[in-house]
């Protein structure tokens, strides 16, 4: 299964608003997106992001101290690993 | 320029001002005037330009709403001195008076106040008391009012829940050490009203050890009426005023437990934040020094007539402050400058009969001054000669 994108999921509006700007100022390509109806026990907006930058992503955004979640994608949204 | 005068032949406060563009609006206390341009134009802006939601929304216009609306959290609590994480937008300073006052659990317990307290913090209080078995008690405090620290020890028992402390007083003016306050406390809670001070008055949360500061939006901050917040740093200690909606944990009927969520219930005041905004990023210099605030107050206690209701020293006094005469009742007096001079003032109790009690100024009331960073020393000069002329006519 092809693995093109990762899906963050934070508590609050406040937090993915944060991390979307921290994601494009370090320069990570993320976008705003509805969240999937699985994963809205969270904040209903999720950040998508390229899974070739998952490492680094995670990396960062663990660093940050926000509490998220994450989950791994295929190319028609479908939860392809998902983790926490 | 309106003339209220019955009498056909009465002033003409143009002539008597010798068209001077001055501005005559001294009841900033109540709510500041004029507002930097910012404030309107970025209300425009919401309204005409962006629309769309807080939250809830993936779009480009819910995230750039979104983006405005955290941006003016960050500009609030780079101004507090305490971090965004800890700032919650409210409607105003009374409501996120009254989410402390409920959301602790204060029933039979003691709470220590200021003198100088508003009734934004009393009637929440008394129906407390009332209610709940809170017991009230007073802190000791110096003529003007202004708490003496060196006593509060000696009220501390082991029922003592919270302290409270008006920052600066909306009726003479004095500001209080709440640094100080908290340092005696320790580690009793202290909620600290800064309606009055909040853009006016040093304020650092995180520096001061503060637990629970409730300010407004349109005072010192310039921004538009219903705006306010609360610094929370211990949301845990909460329970939420009122529960709904969040665009978070949608599955669940309960309010989420986490910031600023728990305490943001519902649509915000999105337009109103947008203005705030505006003032903040205004970055607004006062037009005159607090030396000249001074000299100012100064001259006006040099007027017999008239008796300054203000702090005992400089160094406690913060920008508005109040006067009262024999010769007439405070109403009288503010009505003969509005009339002929257009000098707005507020007369009255100003929602602050406990203060004025204790500055025996009750239950007359006094005629307050709140002057705002847009006046200039000649503004202070036409007050200065309306009081000297409106002196001979009471």
């Amino acid at each position: 299964m092809t693995e093109d994108k990762i899906l963050l999921v934070f508590e609050s509006t406040r937090a993915v608003v944060l991390a979307e700007r921290e994601c494009k100022s370090k320069g990570f390509k993320c976008v705003a997106v509805p969240a999937p109806r699985e994963y809205t026990a969270q904040c209903g907006i999720a950040l998508e992001v390229p899974a070739n930058e998952k490492d680094n992503i995670l990396k960062f955004f663990k660093e940050q101290k926000r509490p998220f979640k994450y989950f791994e994608m295929d190319s028609l949204n479908r939860d392809s690993n998902t983790s926490i | 320029m309106e003339n209220r005068s019955l009498n056909p032949n009465g002033s003409d406060k143009t002539q008597l001002l010798n068209n001077h563009q001055n501005n005559g609006y001294f009841d900033n206390a109540a709510t500041s005037f004029p507002k930097p341009k910012a404030v309107g134009d970025e209300i425009l802006r919401y309204l005409n330009d962006i629309g769309g939601p807080y939250g809830r929304s993936f779009y480009g216009r819910a995230l750039e709403v979104s983006g405005i609306v955290e941006d003016t959290r960050f500009l609030l609590a780079k101004k507090f001195g305490a971090s965004a994480d800890n700032i919650v937008f409210t409607p105003n300073a009374t409501y996120a008076i009254n989410t402390v006052l409920k959301g602790l659990r204060l029933g039979n317990k003691e709470i220590l106040i200021s003198p100088l307290e508003h009734n934004a913090v009393m009637r929440p209080l008394k129906a407390l008391e009332m209610r709940h078995g809170v017991i009230i008690k007073q802190l000791p405090a110096f003529d003007d009012g202004y708490v003496n620290v060196d006593k509060i020890k000696d009220l501390l028992t082991g029922k003592t829940a919270l302290v409270i402390i008006n920052h600066q007083s909306n009726v003479n003016g004095v500001v209080q050490s709440v640094a100080e306050i908290k340092k005696a406390i320790e580690d009793i809670p202290i909620l600290v009203d800064a309606a009055q001070s909040a853009g006016h008055v040093d304020l650092n949360m995180d520096r001061d050890n503060l637990d629970f500061v409730a300010f407004t939006g349109h005072k010192g901050l310039l921004g538009p009426t219903g705006t306010g917040g609360l610094f929370v740093k211990q949301h845990e200690l909460l329970k939420p005023l009122v529960e709904g909606g969040t665009g978070s944990k949608s599955e669940s009927f309960e309010i989420p437990e986490f910031m600023p969520d728990k305490f943001e219930a519902g649509t915000h005041n999105i337009a109103g934040i947008f203005g705030l905004f505006g003032a903040l990023s205004a970055n607004v210099e006062c037009n005159y020094s607090r030396e000249e605030f001074c000299q100012m107050v100064n001259e006006i206690k040099k007027i017999k007539e008239y008796s300054v209701i203000c702090a005992e020293y400089h160094n406690r006094q913060g920008g508005l402050f109040s006067i009262k005469t024999e010769r007439a009742d405070c109403s009288t007096l503010g009505r003969s400058l509005y009339d002929n001079y257009d000098i707005q003032t507020r007369v009255g109790l100003h929602c602050s009969p406990l203060a004025h009690k204790f500055l025996k100024t009750y239950p007359c009331g006094t005629l307050r001054i709140a002057p705002s960073v847009f006046h200039t020393v000649n503004d202070f000069g036409i007050l200065i000669k309306a009081l000297n002329d409106v002196k001979k006519l009471l």
